[in-house]
């Protein structure tokens, strides 16, 4: 797997990160000049109320959306400013990505699963799978590589997700709720994946509603009217 | 095969797997259409081939004379006659006009030959090919020989070689060539028996006494039919009317005159053309606008289905135009295999039904091919808004449909 291309940097930052939303009345603002920084290999949880902006900051961390005001770097990088063909290229070069609903091709097994992290990319086939079947490992779900996933369990299948979004070495894999359609069960299993990912150097930028989770964090912050506040944990 | 294209197509065998239905309702709109389409373009083909032969086989600047039979036309005075050759030859300058009677007699094995009497001149005309020996001269009618040109069809049917003698109600004749007459165009075009001998003709000398006729004797000198061929130099239009008028100056006059030009027998051509345009067509275009918009039902439902999927796609890193790209070579691929079977198997059955078939057709590439390129525009086409809606989706608001 890659290491991470810049050790000093923060592998994310925003400054004053504003992102409004025009509505009939008038632009809403959800974010409100967020400030932030994440250290590499740092596993970062974010905690919040509903409506509080996490998943419009996510959305910003996940460059799948540019801010209304405000710089945001990645990997050293100015991303903000960059055209929505240029995000795509850092997207699947650098950034994995977990949805709480895991987003899987449900007619394909895990490891076509795993493999479609490559769909964009120019990685030989056999480079693909070999690294999807590593992936797979990691997750423990690597004997039930052939397996459809739509007769995997949902902790199962969340840990597919999970190695489809590490298959190709993130810089940053962001995780939405990942465990918020699971078991407690599942749950623990998911969380143990994501502390071996993290074991292994991978920063993790998480997003829950769950204060169980917040063991396995690096750094808590709490997101609550459009700003991020620092929390010890 | 390209890693890439190879992954559009696993994305689209998938999709289309998952929804068998929609895509197998969409692909037999599309196929119905396509076999409108190539059964259309066979046909119109077909008919603008028949154009081509009959023009080629009437000759150019040709065009036949005939006349009402004697029943419906009782002014005997005013039928064609020898001397009306002679009369056009001397006024139509660079021209050629050869006469024919006709007589069907029954042939050795009863079926019907028909006789033709007519003169040397009749090939400077006709543009029918000598397959072999020679056609009538001036000193055959000058002698009144029983010699006689058979067609191709006579000499494969009776084994008639030049030099051989062909016997017609107990009368010997020698054969002195074989003539093709051409590929029947006119024939299945035109109830004008003067325009074109069947393929069971016997040309012989004008002059020879009717010996297949039990009274044998010579018939009043009448034609059934002139040839024109007009003047290089001349219009054809203006030709048949400096014939027409002619032959109706009082000395020369000639009643219930028929001419027959190549745009008269194009006509019913043009007709069929313009019936089977506008019915095939209707149906040709109204399936391929039925199967396209089921495509692009289909399409549409297909990104209302897969916003999640476009989300994960973009978020994986596929820019707009690689979202765009998938549902338009998935429409692309629909329409093509819907063209390729609907042509393909089309093609084979009128092929394998030619002689069947109640008009002519052209099976060519062109026939094969254009259904395939017209599928792929229309593919192109319907799939066009779908897949521009597919791409301006917003990642971050399809994966939060999740």
């Amino acid at each position: 797997m890659n290491a991470p291309s810049i050790e000093q940097e923060p592998v994310l930052a925003m400054r004053g990160v504003w992102k409004s939303f025009p509505t009939p009345r008038g632009p809403v603002h959800v974010l409100r000049g967020m400030d932030l920084e994440i250290e590499p290999g740092s596993f970062v949880v974010i905690t919040g109320p509903s409506g509080s902006g996490k998943s419009t900051f996510l959305n910003l961390a996940s460059l799948l959306d540019a801010p209304t005001q405000g710089v945001i770097h990645f990997a050293g990088r100015v991303v903000s400013t960059l055209t929505e063909d240029e995000l795509c290229v850092v997207r699947k070069e650098r950034l994995g990505m977990v949805f709480q609903k895991f987003c899987l091709l449900t007619h394909r097994s895990a490891i076509e699963n795993v493999m479609f992290r490559f769909r964009y990319l120019d990685t030989p086939e056999d480079e693909a799978r070999a690294r999807s079947q590593e992936a797979l490992d990691l997750v423990g779900l690597g004997r039930q590589a052939d397996q459809p996933v739509r007769l995997m369990s949902g902790g199962e299948m969340q840990r597919v997700a999970i190695a489809r979004a590490v298959a190709r070495r993130p810089d940053l894999l962001v995780a939405d709720e990942p465990t918020g359609n699971l078991d407690r069960k599942s749950a623990e299993a998911v969380m143990q994946t994501f502390e071996r990912l993290h074991r292994e150097g991978i920063s993790i930028l998480f997003v829950t509603h769950n204060d169980e989770l917040l063991r396995y964090a690096t750094r808590h912050l709490i997101c609550r009217e459009g700003r991020l506040e620092d929390r010890a944990s | 095969m390209n890693r890439r294209l190879r992954a559009a197509l696993r994305d689209i065998f998938d999709d289309v797997r998952a929804r068998p239905g929609r895509a197998g309702l969409s692909f037999l709109a599309l196929g119905v259409g396509m076999t409108a389409l190539t059964v259309l373009l066979a046909v119109l083909g077909g008919l603008q081939e028949r154009s081509r032969q009959i023009l080629e086989e009437l000759g150019a600047q040709v065009f036949a004379v005939t006349q009402a039979p004697p029943e419906d036309s009782p002014r005997d005075a005013s039928r064609l006659r020898p001397h009306h050759v002679d009369y056009l030859r001397a006024n139509l300058a660079g021209g050629a006009v050869s006469g024919i009677r006709m007589y069907d007699v029954a042939g050795p094995d009863e079926r019907t030959i028909r006789v033709m009497a007519t003169d040397g001149s009749l090939l400077d005309i006709r543009p029918w090919r000598l397959l072999e020996g020679r056609f009538l001269d001036a000193q055959d009618l000058a002698q009144r020989d029983r010699v006689a040109v058979a067609t191709q069809r006579l000499s494969d049917d009776y084994g008639w070689r030049v030099g051989a003698t062909a016997i017609l109600r107990d009368t010997p004749f020698r054969i002195v060539g074989i003539l093709a007459l051409g590929s029947g165009a006119l024939e299945s075009e035109t109830t004008e028996s003067a325009l074109l001998p069947s393929e069971r003709t016997f040309f012989v000398p004008a002059t020879l006494p009717p010996y297949w006729r039990p009274s044998r004797t010579m018939p009043e000198a009448t034609l059934d039919a002139l040839y024109v061929r007009a003047p290089a130099a001349l219009p054809l239009e203006t030709a048949v009317e400096q014939v027409r008028s002619l032959l109706t100056q009082p000395d020369q006059f000639v009643g219930d005159l028929s001419f027959i030009t190549p745009e008269v027998l194009l006509q019913r051509l043009r007709k069929l053309q313009d019936t089977i345009r506008f019915t095939a067509g209707s149906i040709a275009l109204l399936c391929l606008v039925l199967g396209g918009t089921t495509l692009m039902s289909l399409l549409v439902a297909n990104v209302r289905e897969r916003v999640t999927e476009i989300g994960l796609r973009r978020a994986l890193g596929a820019t707009q135009a690689d979202i765009a790209g998938l549902f338009v070579l998935e429409a692309v691929l629909l329409t093509g295999i819907a063209a390729i079977v609907g042509a393909g198997g089309t093609g084979l059955v009128l092929a394998l039904a030619r002689d069947q078939f109640p008009v002519p057709l052209r099976l060519d590439v062109v026939v094969l091919v254009t259904p395939l390129f017209v599928a792929t525009l229309l593919g192109a086409a319907f799939s066009f808004w779908p897949a521009r809606a597919a791409a301006r989706i917003s990642p971050a608001e399809a994966l939060r449909n999740e």
